[in-house]
């Protein structure tokens, strides 16, 4: 009997078993399909988190409080609150252009949440005290209206910009431009509604509410530092040569001789995605090695039919041993079964996990998220592997107890 | 001569416990002969017939087949054996549930080179010549006791086998159907087939033209059957 019959007969066999087949094959469908479904949505996710830092522009350097090595997080995400970056440690590097023109813009960040009120209406709304310069660096447009001048965040204005979302949850049609809207008991005017953009930078911008900084840190946080600064470069391969200039005047504002003191680091955005994508790859194998469990348990699921199934048809096995099968005819039609039960169920899993990573990207993007429908080749060949494999792997064993049963013993069996 | 036994035993280990089932047996058979084993219950009729049809190897004596020394012979060898050299009627039908008459028929065939054309043509022709030709593809639950036997009977033979054993291949058939059997068994051996039957029952026995007497493991008696049974009726049935 060659392979084709053997395979030919197993499907028949299968058949009129239907439901303990679907059964069985139910196993390794979903652990094909969670692989393929974690290897898919973690490449989406990825690719949706390294979108988000390049659209921030691969022309802005960060600058954080702290000291930290370049390639660990930085000391604000350990949620240490380190209060040595100033805004005038921004207004420093930026205005020093004369030695340096490369750089063009800078702002300085700090943020706070509270609740905004306008007319009895409420939106719980986190606020951002930036500097003029915000429009420059982050490439921003006011829609209506128009962003705070340097000269309204010297003196402490009380003037607001909203963000999209923010205008159209408080105002719905009506213009906002001229109204006072209440942060904290603190009553500011609005001034300008940002255009409408997205997320980026692992931000909602529409939900955004820019003030004056000083008025932030003055009047909102009663603080005196920043959080982080952004400032633009006017072309990527300058970036290095601006990072090293950032990096003296700094040490120079702060009284830093020794580089190892530095209580401040500055990275680009290149690092930064370096730094974000091997994050997620080990995120990533973390989740397969998950998927990979579901698989395993599969396969157990497989062996357990499969002991049961040769235990039912022993007396099977012992009439074909007693017409002439030899122990590697049996083990053939075991080992057939059990790999044509997983490849069968390798391959709806592979179609259902293609299926849903695809209806995962189609959300994802009708979300507006800017994330990538990935599959991998690498996914699917993981997939197909690991189903064979597990099959022969677990199928061996209930294969070679059949072929071992001595032939007069399994007539016998009832 | 076809079958030689000398000093053959059989003993059965359970963990550490022996039973002894078949003790010093010795007794020859030629080719085209008719024998039936004959013994109560326990006597070990069914372990010798075992032990002569390959499915069980002696512990200890020889056993000779076809100038074949048996107890030599590996697993994959006495399955080879078991495919070639001959058939087996069981008691209890032993067909494939859900599987089609040919198909069950076919089953010995698998095992052999032989193509599925040619395969599907000796299980026809085996079928036609135990009167089944219109059951080819029947399933076997859809058949009466003594059609089941009757495929079994052709299962048994499409291999063209040098021996057919059945064991007790009446017990589970009523006297109409079992004369049947005993009908096409007694054909076979007028066209040459040599057959060994394992009963119980004097009477099914007196088919035969040899009674080997089995009792606690050793052989009783041996002899010629004086007033042979002849099976008659349904004498078509056999081509």
């Amino acid at each position: 009997m060659n392979i084709l019959e053997n395979i030919h007969s197993v499907w028949r066999v299968l058949g009129r078993n239907k439901i303990r087949s679907f059964l069985t094959m139910l196993g390794i469908i979903i652990g094909v399909m969670a692989v393929i479904v974690v290897m898919s949505v973690g490449a989406g996710a990825q690719s949706l988190i390294l979108n988000q830092v390049k659209s921030l522009g691969s022309d802005l350097i960060g600058v954080l409080p702290g000291a930290s090595d370049e390639k660990g997080p930085p000391a604000s995400a350990m949620g240490i609150v380190i209060t040595t970056l100033k805004s005038e440690d921004v207004e420093k590097v930026v205005k020093n252009g004369g030695d340096f023109p490369h750089i063009t813009a800078g702002t300085g960040y700090v943020k706070g949440s509270n609740t905004i009120t306008w007319d009895g209406n409420e939106v719980d709304s986190s606020f951002t005290g930036v500097n003029a310069s915000l429009i420059e660096v982050e490439d921003a447009k006011v829609g209506q209206g128009r962003f705070f001048t340097d000269e309204e965040d010297k003196t402490m204005a009380r003037v607001v910009v909203l963000g999209y979302q923010v205008a159209s949850d408080l105002f719905g049609d009506d213009d906002p431009i001229g109204k006072n809207i209440k942060i904290k008991k603190t009553t500011f005017n609005i001034i300008g509604v940002m255009e409408k953009r997205g997320s980026s930078g692992f931000q909602n911008q529409d939900t955004q509410v820019f003030v004056p900084m000083k008025t932030a840190q003055k009047l909102l946080l009663g603080i005196d530092y920043i959080s982080f600064a952004r400032l633009k470069v006017d072309k990527p391969e300058n970036v290095d040569e601006a990072m090293d200039y950032t990096r003296q005047v700094l040490r120079e504002r702060h009284d830093i001789d020794n580089p190892t003191d530095d209580d401040f680091n500055v990275r680009s955005m290149a690092q930064g995605v370096e730094a974000i994508t091997q994050i997620t790859d080990a995120l990533k194998f973390f989740l397969v090695a998950v998927a990979a469990i579901a698989l395993i348990v599969g396969g157990i699921g497989i062996m357990n039919i499969m002991l049961a199934a040769v235990q039912e048809r022993t007396r099977e096995i012992g009439l074909r041993k007693a017409v002439g099968a030899k122990n590697r005819h049996i083990v053939e039609q075991f080992l057939v079964e059990t790999v044509m039960i997983t490849f069968v169920g390798g391959a709806i899993g592979i179609a259902l996990g293609i299926l849903i990573s695809f209806i995962v990207a189609k959300v994802a993007q009708g979300m507006g998220y800017d994330w990538d429908f990935v599959i991998s080749f690498g996914a699917i060949l993981l997939g197909c592997g690991v189903s064979i494999g597990v099959g022969l792997l677990f199928g061996i064993s209930p294969a070679r107890q059949a072929a071992a049963l001595d032939p007069i013993e399994a007539l016998r069996y009832e | 001569m076809l079958i030689e036994v000398k000093n053959l035993c059989k003993t059965y280990l359970s963990g550490d416990v022996e039973t002894p089932v078949l003790h010093d047996l010795n007794f020859t058979m030629d080719k085209g002969e008719f024998v039936a084993i004959m013994g109560p219950s326990g006597s070990g009729k069914s372990t010798l017939m075992h032990v002569l049809s390959f499915m069980d190897k002696p512990s200890c004596g020889e056993y000779i087949f076809d100038g074949k020394k048996v107890n030599e012979l590996t697993d994959d060898e006495l399955a080879e054996m078991r495919s070639s050299a001959v058939g087996f009627i069981f008691q209890a039908f032993n067909l494939l549930p859900r599987t089609t008459v040919m198909e069950n028929v076919a089953l010995p065939l698998v095992y052999t080179k032989m193509s599925e054309k040619e395969r599907r043509e000796k299980a026809k022709a085996a079928l036609i010549s135990v009167g089944l030709g219109h059951r080819l593809e029947y399933f076997t639950n859809q058949l009466s006791g003594g059609e089941k036997q009757r495929v079994a009977i052709a299962r048994a033979l499409v291999n063209n086998p040098a021996v057919l054993f059945a064991d007790e291949p009446t017990g589970n058939l009523d006297s109409k159907s079992g004369l049947q059997v005993m009908k096409i068994l007694q054909d076979l051996n007028e066209q040459g087939h040599t057959i060994i039957l394992v009963t119980h029952e004097k009477y099914t026995a007196e088919h035969a033209k040899r009674i080997l007497r089995i009792r606690d493991g050793v052989v009783e008696s041996d002899e010629k059957v004086a007033n042979r049974q002849i099976a008659k009726g349904a004498s078509e049935l056999v081509k």
